[in-house]
């Protein structure tokens, strides 16, 4: 069985990193139809290299179409499905039934399958959009770990969950307060995440109901012996460190799954992995219970900057053992640090110089994106990154 | 175009104090499978009251796997009685002649409604939170039974989560199922309530499209009298065929009037 692993991208860079990372697939959107209107998101001439860079490499593209259509947003609808089925994407996401209306009226072969915006909880719901054409679902992040066995045991539609990211409130696809507060379209792509915001409530304290995150790290062992076919990050607007950390984390944890050497010290520390990128508490939130009260947060926002990335390797030269660093955070001599990457497993390593772009010796790498040079003891490669130490 | 009917989610179980406002049509929330109302019915009651009136029984809950309790109970219902419905599961329960798909605020355009009309669902609850002449598209392009909330404190979000209970949990703070909220920047007020199994947070101004009542003959038309009070209830049943009720209750209908937009760059 295929176990795939599904990575977001706001734009080509981060689907480069999600690609190298350990995606099987990544999900990205167009300027138009999908539901992050405020990430940078794609041209079409994006999406072609990103499809011939993600096929070089034997992995897939979804490409979300997956808002709530107005009567106006249907006018190039046509348009832009068989532009996406000409420089042929693996898959679209979809929500609207204007959308699937479209595909099946234009006759295009390019398969689709069903956001999580359309809130699927039980088997029934699965059934309706297999007679759709729906060769896969993505379901509501609120479904427990038996309502995804009993869809799984009894249908051969493919079921991708969520594993990793931020969760919305409510029920995807439910929630319009967005409109109404601030005046942009949640399920146009507009949301404002009002659900993070704080209210007064006429008590003495405020009132904040934001969900902290998702994270499945430790139920992913489990979920594989439910045979999910695909696992979903969540975060098409995150950085490129947090799209490399997240798939390198899961893809280590999954690999390890298959080859039967999964280990409950491997998931020790990639839940710390995790823990350190994200900007919020994370939990596995509905997977075996509704989340209570240690579910959300009550007092607005509680993120954190995340200063862990030190810097991308640009080059090695295993003669001298120098690589060519371009700097993300601050780092000094007599730092121990960690790499890894792509094909580069997580070492450590205790930096003991650093030199300028004019090969002078400095203490620390202090401006942001500066170009430097250390001593790495092993071999590294483009792309990888290096990072503090987290073991 | 023909001139439909206007439904009445009632505040009271006892439907026969709307029946002096020519009432005869009721939307019924079913109990343990609806969430975001006042009066709550059992399958006894929903019969009963089938007997007299025309019943359509509401269940806006995603269902999970208790969508196999309800095909236990299905085929006690009376015939006669039509089926609102959120979660699609129920589509392979209950018969397609019988089923409103109402997906709350995400049917919002005529292929969509045409397209669930080629698969046999022809009774629709359109979005309320279009513009006037989104709508009037719509009914022009559309040849199903179309559903529309004309009146009602409309729901922004529904969460599975006990967002109230956990609040009073984290703060100690005796137990309600409900807050009045004032976000903080724009002033808006919304209220948030909690039943057993989630909790709706609706906008605290009564959605009313009565302004454009003439425009909307032909759709069968929605009053929900949920979370209203005594005096806005009355006002609504004494005036829903009004146009100018709109003016006398603290009703809001920006959407009629606005198409907002959804990205940020649109924003002027």
């Amino acid at each position: 069985m295929k176990y795939e692993l599904l990575l977001p991208a706001g734009d080509l860079d981060r689907f480069k990193f999600a690609c190298l990372y350990g995606a099987d697939a990544v999900y990205i959107g167009g300027y138009n139809y999908s539901l992050r209107a405020n990430a940078n998101n794609f041209s079409l001439s994006e999406i072609e290299e990103a499809v011939k860079f993600a096929h070089d490499r034997n992995k897939k593209v979804y490409v979300t179409v997956n808002m709530i259509f107005h009567n106006d947003d249907l006018k190039d609808l046509d348009e832009y499905l068989l532009a996406l089925d000409k420089i042929g994407i693996d898959s679209y996401i979809v929500s609207d039934f204007a959308v699937i209306e479209a595909i099946k009226r234009l006759k295009i072969k390019t398969k689709f399958f069903i956001s999580t915006q359309k809130s699927i909880t039980n088997l029934e719901a699965v059934k309706f959009y297999k007679k759709l054409g729906a060769y896969r679902v993505v379901l509501a992040r609120e479904c427990s770990r038996e309502d995804i066995k009993n869809i799984k045991d009894n249908i051969d539609t493919e079921v991708e969950v969520f594993i990793h990211g931020a969760m919305c409130t409510s029920y995807s696809g439910r929630c319009v307060m967005s409109n109404y507060v601030t005046k942009r379209d949640s399920n146009r792509g507009g949301c404002s995440q009002v659900c993070r915001f704080i209210f007064d409530n006429n008590t003495d304290y405020e009132y904040a109901f934001s969900s902290k995150d998702l994270n499945m790290i430790d139920y992913i062992s489990d979920m594989m012996d439910l045979n999910i076919e695909s696992y979903k990050i969540e975060g098409r607007m995150k950085s490129s460190y947090y799209i490399a950390t997240v798939a390198n984390a899961y893809r280590t944890i999954m690999d390890n799954k298959i080859n039967g050497t999964l280990t409950n010290d491997l998931i020790k520390y990639y839940k710390k992995v995790l823990n350190r990128v994200s900007n919020r508490e994370n939990i596995p939130q509905f997977y075996n219970k509704v989340p209570g009260v240690e579910g959300q947060y009550y007092s607005g926002r509680q993120e954190v900057s995340n200063k862990d990335f030190l810097g991308l390797i640009l080059s090695y030269n295993e003669s001298t053992k120098e690589a060519i660093i371009e700097q993300r955070n601050k780092f000094s001599v007599n730092d121990v640090v960690e790499v890894f990457g792509p094909e580069t497993s997580v070492q450590k390593f205790k930096i003991e110089y650093i030199k300028n772009k004019d090969d002078e010796l400095v203490n620390s790498a202090s401006h942001a994106q500066e170009i430097v040079k250390i001593k790495i003891p092993f071999k590294v490669c483009e792309n990888d990154i290096m990072r503090v130490q987290i073991s | 175009m023909q001139k439909k009917e206007f439904i009445i989610i009632p505040r009271s179980k006892e439907l026969k104090l709307y029946e002096q406002y020519n009432f005869n049509t009721f939307m019924l929330p079913l109990n343990n499978y609806s969430i975001g109302f006042d009066a709550y019915f059992n399958i006894d009651e929903i019969n009963e009251y089938s007997k007299k009136y025309n019943i359509y029984v509401i269940i806006n809950k995603f269902l999970h796997n208790q969508i196999y309790e309800f095909k236990k109970i299905y085929n006690k219902f009376n015939n006669n009685i039509k089926f609102v419905i959120e979660d699609i599961g129920l589509t392979e329960i209950i018969d397609k002649n019988r089923i409103v798909l109402y997906e709350n605020h995400i049917l919002s355009n005529y292929s969509s409604i045409n397209y669930l009309n080629t698969l046999g669902y022809n009774n629709v609850v359109i979005n309320n939170d279009l513009t006037i002449d989104e709508i009037k598209e719509i009914i022009s392009k559309t040849k199903s039974n179309l559903y529309y909330f004309y009146i009602s404190k409309n729901h922004l979000m529904y969460s599975r989560r006990l967002l109230v209970s956990n609040y009073n949990k984290n703060y100690n703070i005796s137990h309600t199922n409900s807050y009045d909220l004032i976000e903080k920047v724009s002033g808006n007020k919304l209220n948030i309530y909690e039943e057993n199994d989630g909790t709706i947070v609706t906008f605290d101004k009564i959605f009313c499209a009565s302004k454009y009542l003439g425009d909307l003959q032909s759709l069968n038309l929605i009053i929900n009298l949920s979370r209203l009070d005594d005096i806005s209830e009355r006002m609504i049943l004494e005036n829903y065929n009004n146009k100018s009720l709109c003016d006398l209750i603290d009703s809001d209908y920006y959407f009629l009037e606005n198409d907002i937009k959804y990205k940020v760059g649109d924003i002027k």
